[in-house]
């Protein structure tokens, strides 16, 4: 035995990390890093990740279809006004966010997950096999670039659907892991690209059994234009106000004021993660709300007819920052959160969480 | 983007090279850090990952207080989050040298958790153990008073480098970026720190007479 050994065998030990204690410090981490969301310009609000085990990407096809369809919508399709808006504000249905491609048939066993926001590329999809291994579709609407990756060796032409298309395969190096943490040697990776319509880009990349030409012209000619929702819905939000950016995996959504992108309201529902090494506790309504630094006393109400709070808060570290929280839990244990400016009334933003759908 | 962005530290880790091939795919520490200046809502992503790790480093030291410095850690973390970079230092290090930095307001609380579980030592304890390690554990049961007196009594610089290296297993470069010294200094200290430890433990000490060089 050496000195370091006996440190570690012999030397203090530290009690467990109790959930309680973990939820509190992630609380406090994510008050603050709320506070700097709400501080940065432009940038979609609320968006508090577990580790991203999920494929992440997207925003929006093309202006007819995701885009468009994250634009709270006025015209006669609209839902009637929220009766609770006040000093001009006005609730107006949110047109349901999707992908707006599906895959038929849809590879057994791949479990999908999809990303939106303003960019290129603006829409992405990743399914996603038990191993970690698998596929993922980026809409551009420009031809994407592959850049210098130098595990894409081999390149060449092909077809989709009769479409010319262009792809690269290659081998990632021994002992390789996935995002499961299955690890492999001489991993194959493939990439793929053609312009499917006009500025409808699509490029697709694949590793393990999606490592390899065939297969990913196999998925690219299984697309179709049928849109796919996503599992967070926001049925609210004000008029004049559009979607900028959504997250499956972190459950979240982000609504901008078109007048001004940096007021934006904050959507998030995240569901308990399954027991495993990526366990988390969400804390309960009560720590939710307690994680912000309260301006006025909090106030318990329903969402869905479910126990909720409210509070009007400020940024931890700058008061100046204020802004409207409502948390409520549903039935599965998903916490849900809504993030508003300050100057949206009470009734606004509990108008807002009363639209919130979230089917996982 | 490239189907892998490995960077390197001061010590590259043992760790397999992971697929970060897919634009989905689980991004890495630093990149999460870099996306974390735009986008303050990536950084929630490494307290998930590094919060276990760094509560223990910090808990061996302070006992229960690591539940609140776990917190400073991270908001410390999080706000200078736009000045880590990368290709000096991976994240978790970074981290302990941060939650090191912030034990320092704390040394005497240090010092005495030390003292307390140097008084307490002795006391018999109740293992669920393989017996074949009864004969080690048993050995080291009965260091700990001495072992927990031994750190009290270190200079508080020296005692950093020795418990990142022992508790946090930083590499000697490791160490030396966070405590923000030359690699020299930091085998300085060590040096220092376990020629104190072992005289500290005297007669009751195990050590055989090992390289200090060798036995990360």
């Amino acid at each position: 035995m050496n000195d370091l050994t006996l440190l570690r065998q012999a030397g203090p030990d530290a009690a467990p990390l109790s959930t309680a204690a973990r939820s509190a410090a992630r609380a406090a981490l994510l008050a603050e890093i709320e506070g700097a969301s709400m501080r940065t310009p432009g940038r979609p609000a609320i968006r508090i990740g577990r580790p991203a085990a999920v494929r992440t990407g997207l925003a929006v096809l093309t202006a007819a279809a995701a885009w468009a369809g994250a634009v709270a919508i006025t015209g006669p399709g609209a839902a009637d006004p929220a009766p609770n808006g006040s000093d001009g504000l006005t609730l107006v249905a949110v047109e349901e966010i999707t992908f707006p491609l599906s895959l038929d048939p849809v590879p057994a066993g791949m479990t999908p997950s999809f990303t939106g926001a303003t960019g290129d590329p603006e829409a992405v999809a990743g399914y996603t096999a038990p191993d970690g291994t698998g596929f993922s579709i980026s809409l551009s609407p420009t031809e994407p670039a592959w850049g210098d990756d130098p595990y894409l060796t081999e390149h060449g032409t092909t077809t989709v659907t009769g479409v010319p298309a262009r792809f690269a395969t290659g081998t990632m190096p021994d002992n390789t892991c996935t995002v499961a943490n299955v690890c492999f040697d001489d991993h194959p990776v493939a990439a793929l690209a053609w312009e499917r319509a006009p500025g409808q880009w699509l490029s697709l990349r694949g590793d393990g059994a999606f490592g390899n030409r065939d297969a990913l012209v196999a998925v690219g000619e299984s697309l179709v234009d049928r849109p796919q929702p996503i599992t967070l819905q926001v049925g609210l939000a004000p008029a004049g106000w559009s979607v900028v950016d959504w997250h499956e995996s972190s459950g979240a959504v982000g609504v901008a004021d078109d007048a001004d992108p940096t007021r934006l309201i904050g959507v998030q529902c995240m569901p308990e993660a399954p027991a495993g090494a990526n366990e988390m506790d969400n804390g309960s309504v009560e720590q939710r709300i307690a994680s912000v630094t309260a301006i006025d006393p909090v106030v318990a109400t329903t969402v869905g007819g479910r126990p909720a709070q409210v509070v009007r808060a400020h940024d931890y570290m700058d008061p100046e920052q204020r802004f409207w929280l409502v948390a409520w839990e549903l039935a599965d244990g998903t916490l849900c959160t809504v993030h508003a400016p300050e100057d949206f009334t009470q009734d606004d933003v509990v108008a807002i969480a009363e639209g919130v759908v979230h089917t996982p | 983007m490239t189907f892998a962005a490995v960077h390197r530290s001061a010590d590259p880790p043992p760790d397999p090279l992971r697929l970060r091939a897919l634009p989905d795919a689980a991004p890495t520490d630093a990149q999460l850090v870099a996306r974390s200046v735009d986008e303050p809502a990536e950084f929630a992503a490494l307290f998930d990952r590094h919060a276990g790790a760094v509560h223990r480093y910090l808990g061996r030291r302070v006992g229960d207080l690591a539940d609140d410095l776990l917190s400073e850690t991270f908001l410390v973390a999080f706000r200078r989050r736009a000045a880590y970079r990368a290709e000096h230092l991976e994240v978790r290090p970074w981290l302990l040298g941060i939650a090191t930095n912030v034990l320092r307001g704390h040394e005497r609380s240090e010092r005495r958790r030390y003292r307390a579980l140097a008084r307490e030592a002795g006391r018999p304890e109740e293992h669920a153990d393989d017996p074949a390690d009864a004969g080690d554990r048993l050995a080291a049961q009965a260091l700990r008073g001495p072992l927990a007196a031994a750190l009290a009594g270190l200079k508080p610089r020296d005692r950093d480098a020795l418990l990142l290296l022992a508790w946090g297993q930083l590499g000697y470069g490791e160490i030396a970026a966070v405590l923000d010294v030359p690699v020299g200094t930091v085998r300085s200290r060590l040096h220092r720190a376990r020629r104190q430890t072992r005289a500290a433990l005297g007669d009751v000490s195990p050590f055989d007479p090992t390289s200090e060089e060798d036995d990360r």
